[in-house]
C-alpha cells in the first residue's frame, strides 16, 4: 500500500509542530522518519493515522484520502503510539481481541490472530496476565501487538523501542523485520540511528517540523560529502604517497604502522588498498571500516548533536 | 461499539473497591437506616406553645424529661428546621385554639425513642378523652368522671403528623431504598468517568480511533457501557430491597422507566466528567462531591419538605429532585401516568447531557 504524504502543515498555537511535509512510502518499502525530540514526528504520524487534524495538505492511503473521519483508510493502517496505550487492568489477549474486534474480526479468524500476535512478539506464555503486570519491554511489546493485529498493509511505529531494554529491543526489531519481509510497508520514526540504519531502505530527517534531507542512507551521507575512513594497523611502516594514489582514496595519513585512510567507497575500494599495502611488502594486522552514519548527517546538516545528553 | 461497553464492564467490575462500592455499601447504608429508625441517639423534643390550654394537659402526660421549648414568632420554623437536621427526634406544636388540631413534626426516615415517646402520649390523650366521650354518651356519667378523675379533662384531640408527608409519606425502608437507589446509581455513574479519563492519559482512546469505525459508535459504546453499569446498580438495589426488605416498588413499567432514564443522566454525567478532568484522582473526587452534594441538594439526604425555600428552589436543578419525586410517586401505587411530568423532565435532561457528552467527547478526540 502506497502513502503519499502532500505538503501536510499542522501548528498549535504559533508554534509549527510540522510544516510543509511532503513524503511517499512505496508499497513494501520501510521509511524511516528521524529527528531529535520535538521535531514534529508525533504530530506529522497523528495526522497520517488520522488522529490530527491538519491544518493544510493531503494524505493518501491508496486511492483513499486519511482525515479524522475517515474510516476505510484506517483499516490499511497499524499504529502504534509513542506511548504504551494498552490496558493494564486487561490480560495481554483481552487487549488483543478488543481492538481485533474494533477491526472486525471475529470468532475463530480473532482467536487466530491473537495467538499468532503473541507468538510473534514472544508474549504466548503470558497471555492471560494483566498487562499492568508486565516489564517495560514486555508492555511495549504489547504495544505493538495491537497495532499489527490486523495485519494493516502500512505499520506506523512511534519510537517503538524507547526505555527498552536491549533484550526487548532486539525481540521487537526483530518482529517488525519480519513483518516488513512479508510485505508490509513500514513508517518508523525513532531518534536512535542505528535502528533506522538497521531497519530502513530511505529515511526522511525532521527537524523543527521541516523536511531537512531525505534518502537511503548511502544517498544522504554522499550528499554530506563525507568520505569513509578505514583505520588501519600494519606490521611494518608503509609510504603515505603511495597509498594516497591508490583509487578512490583522497587523503591517507599514518603514523608509523597506524594510519587513517580516507576513501570515497570504503567496501568497494578495500580490495585494491589492501594489494597497493601488500605491494609494499607489508601485512595488515587489523582494518576497521568507519562509514559516516546518520547521525553526522544531523550533525552536518544542524549543527546539533541529535539527542541531547543520554535520552 | 458493544466492544467497548463490554471492556468497560470488564474493567469497571475487575476493581474491588468498585464491587464494594456497587454490591456493599448501599446495602450497608439501607441497613444502617432501618436499624436506626426508631433508635436514634436523640432523644430530645421540642415543645412549641407549651402553656396552651392543650399544651399543659399533653405535657403532664409527657413529662418534662428532654423536652426543649421554643417560643416568639419564629418558634415553629425553628422547631422543624432542629428537627430535619437531626437536632430534635421530632416537635409537637400545640394550638391556641382548643379546636384547631395539635400538629407535630416527626421524620419517617429519622424515627427514634423519643418520637416513640411523643406518639404514645398523643395517643393516649386521644384515648382518655375519646372514652370520656364514649361513657358520656352511653349516659354512664359516673364512669366518665372516672375517666375525668383520672386526668383527662379535655376533648378529642386532632393530630396532624407532619412528618408523614415527607418523601411521600413512605416508611423508613421504603424511603431510604428509594434515596440510595437515587444516590449510588449517580455514584456508579460518575466512578466510572475514572476509566475515561485513565484511557485519554494512557493514549488508548486515541487508539481506539484508529480502528475503523466511525466515531460516534465508539461514543455510544463508552456511554452505553456506562449506562449498563448504572442500570445495573439501580436494578440492584430495587431488586434486593424488593426480596429482602420487602419494599414495594410499584409498577414495575412506570419506575422501570425512572429508573433507566436516570441511569442515562447519570451515564451522560460521567462520560462528560472523564472529558473535561486530566487526572484520573481529580475524577475520583470531583465525582463523589459532585454525587454526594448532588445528593444532598435533590433531597436523598433529607426530605425536600424540610428544605428552606430557596433551597426547594434549588433542588429542582437537580435530576435527583425529579427522580426521587417520581419514584415517590411510583412507590405510592402511582403509574406512568401519574409520573409524565417528572419523566419529561429526566427526558429531557438526558436529551441534553447525552448530546453534548458525544459532542465534547467527540470533539476532545479529534481535534
Ligand atoms: N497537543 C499539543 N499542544 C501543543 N503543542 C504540541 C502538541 N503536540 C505537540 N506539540 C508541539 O509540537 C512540537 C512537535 O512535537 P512532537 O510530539 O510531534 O515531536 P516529536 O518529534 O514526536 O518528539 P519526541 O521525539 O520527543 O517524541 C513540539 O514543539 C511540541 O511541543
Ligand atoms: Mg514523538
Amino acid at each position: 500500500m502506497t502513502l503519499v504524504v502532500s505538503r501536510l502543515r499542522r501548528s498549535f498555537g504559533d508554534r509549527v509542530a510540522v510544516d510543509d511535509l511532503s513524503l511517499r512510502i512505496d508499497d513494501g518499502e520501510r521509511y524511516g522518519l528521524l529527528g531529535p525530540n520535538g521535531a514534529g514526528k508525533t504530530t506529522a504520524i497523528s495526522m497520517i493515522c488520522g488522529l490530527l487534524r491538519p491544518d493544510a495538505g493531503r494524505i493518501m492511503v491508496g486511492d483513499r484520502e486519511v482525515t479524522t473521519d475517515a474510516v476505510e483508510a484506517r483499516r490499511e493502517i497499524g499504529f502504534v503510539p509513542q506511548e504504551i496505550a494498552v490496558y493494564g487492568d486487561l490480560t495481554a489477549a483481552e487487549n488483543l481481541r478488543l481492538f481485533g474486534r474494533l477491526h472486525g474480526s471475529r470468532g475463530a479468524e480473532l482467536d487466530r490472530r491473537v495467538a499468532e500476535t503473541l507468538e510473534l512478539l514472544g508474549l504466548a506464555g503470558r497471555a492471560h496476565d494483566r498487562a499492568e503486570t508486565f516489564s517495560g519491554g514486555m508492555q511495549r511489546r504489547l504495544n505493538i501487538g495491537i497495532g499489527l493485529l490486523h495485519r494493516p498493509s502500512l505499520l506506523v511505529l512511534d519510537e517503538p523501542t524507547v526505555g527498552v531494554d536491549p533484550q526487548s529491543r532486539n525481540a521487537i526489531l526483530d518482529a517488525v523485520e519480519r513483518l516488513a519481509a512479508d510485505g508490509m510497508s513500514l513508517l518508523y520514526t525513532t531518534h536512535y540511528m542505528e535502528e533506522a540504519e538497521r531497519l530502513c531502505d530511505r529515511v526522511g530527517i525532521l527537524d523543527e517540523g521541516v523536511m531537512i534531507a531525505e534518502g537511503s542512507r548511502r544517498e544522504l551521507v554522499a550528499e554530506l560529502g563525507q568520505l569513509d575512513r578505514l583505520r588501519l594497523s600494519l606490521d611494518r611502516p608503509v609510504d603515505e604517497e603511495v597509498i594516497r594514489s591508490a583509487p578512490g582514496v583522497a587523503d591517507a595519513v599514518f603514523d608509523g604502522v597506524n594510519g587513517e585512510v580516507s576513501v570515497d567507497d570504503a567496501r568497494h575500494r578495500l580490495t585494491a588498498l589492501l594489494a597497493a599495502i601488500a605491494d609494499q611488502g607489508a601485512a595488515v594486522r587489523s582494518v576497521e571500516v568507519i562509514e559516516p552514519d546518520l547521525e553526522a548527517v544531523f550533525l552536518h546538516l544542524t549543527g546539533r548533536a541529535l539527542r541531547d545528553g543520554g535520552a | 461499539m458493544i466492544a467497548i461497553s463490554a471492556t468497560i464492564l470488564r474493567r469497571y467490575f475487575r476493581d474491588r473497591s468498585n464491587l464494594f462500592f456497587v454490591f456493599v455499601l448501599p446495602f450497608v447504608i439501607i441497613l444502617l437506616v432501618g436499624v436506626s429508625a426508631g433508635s436514634s441517639l436523640e432523644t430530645e423534643i421540642g415543645v412549641v406553645g407549651a402553656r396552651t390550654p392543650t399544651g399543659q394537659i399533653v405535657l403532664e402526660e409527657l413529662g418534662s424529661d428532654d423536652l426543649r421549648f421554643f417560643d416568639g414568632d419564629a418558634a415553629i420554623s425553628d422547631a422543624t428546621r432542629a428537627v430535619g437536621t437531626g437536632r430534635l427526634a421530632g416537635a409537637i406544636v400545640f394550638p391556641e385554639r382548643l379546636a384547631d388540631p395539635i400538629e407535630y413534626v416527626r421524620l419517617p426516615g429519622f424515627g427514634s425513642d423519643g418520637a416513640a415517646r411523643l406518639d404514645d402520649a398523643v395517643e393516649l390523650v386521644n384515648a382518655r378523652a375519646g372514652l370520656r366521650a364514649v361513657a358520656r354518651d352511653l349516659g354512664r356519667e359516673a364512669e366518665a368522671a372516672d375517666v375525668a378523675a383520672a386526668g383527662v379533662t379535655m376533648p378529642m384531640v386532632r393530630t396532624e403528623r407532619i412528618g408523614d408527608d415527607l418523601w411521600g409519606g413512605l416508611d423508613d425502608s421504603a424511603s431510604a431504598a428509594l434515596t440510595q437507589t437515587v444516590l449510588f446509581t449517580f455514584l456508579a455513574g460518575l466512578t466510572a468517568s475514572v476509566l475515561l479519563v485513565e484511557d485519554r492519559a494512557s493514549g488508548i482512546s486515541r487508539r481506539h480511533l484508529t480502528a475503523p469505525v466511525p466515531t460516534w459508535r465508539i461514543v455510544a459504546g463508552e456511554i452505553v457501557g456506562r449506562l449498563l453499569i448504572t442500570t445495573a446498580q439501580a436494578a440492584l438495589i430495587v431488586v434486593a430491597t424488593a426480596v429482602f426488605f420487602d419494599v414495594d416498588w410499584g409498577d414495575p413499567f412506570a419506575t422501570g422507566a425512572v429508573v433507566v432514564l436516570f441511569a442515562a443522566v447519570a451515564a451522560s454525567c460521567s462520560v462528560l466528567l472523564g472529558s473535561m478532568v486530566r487526572r484520573p484522582e481529580s475524577a475520583t473526587a470531583i465525582g463523589v462531591t459532585a454525587a454526594l452534594v448532588l445528593a444532598a441538594l435533590g433531597g436523598a439526604m433529607a426530605p425536600i419538605e424540610i428544605f428552606p425555600p430557596t433551597m426547594q428552589v434549588i433542588a429542582r436543578f437537580t435530576p435527583h429532585f425529579w427522580a426521587i419525586d417520581a419514584l415517590t410517586v411510583t412507590m405510592a401505587g402511582g403509574g406512568i401516568g401519574d409520573v409524565a411530568a417528572e419523566l419529561g423532565v429526566l427526558l429531557a435532561v438526558t436529551a441534553a447531557l447525552l448530546g453534548t457528552a458525544a459532542v465534547v467527547r467527540r470533539r476532545l478526540l479529534t481535534r
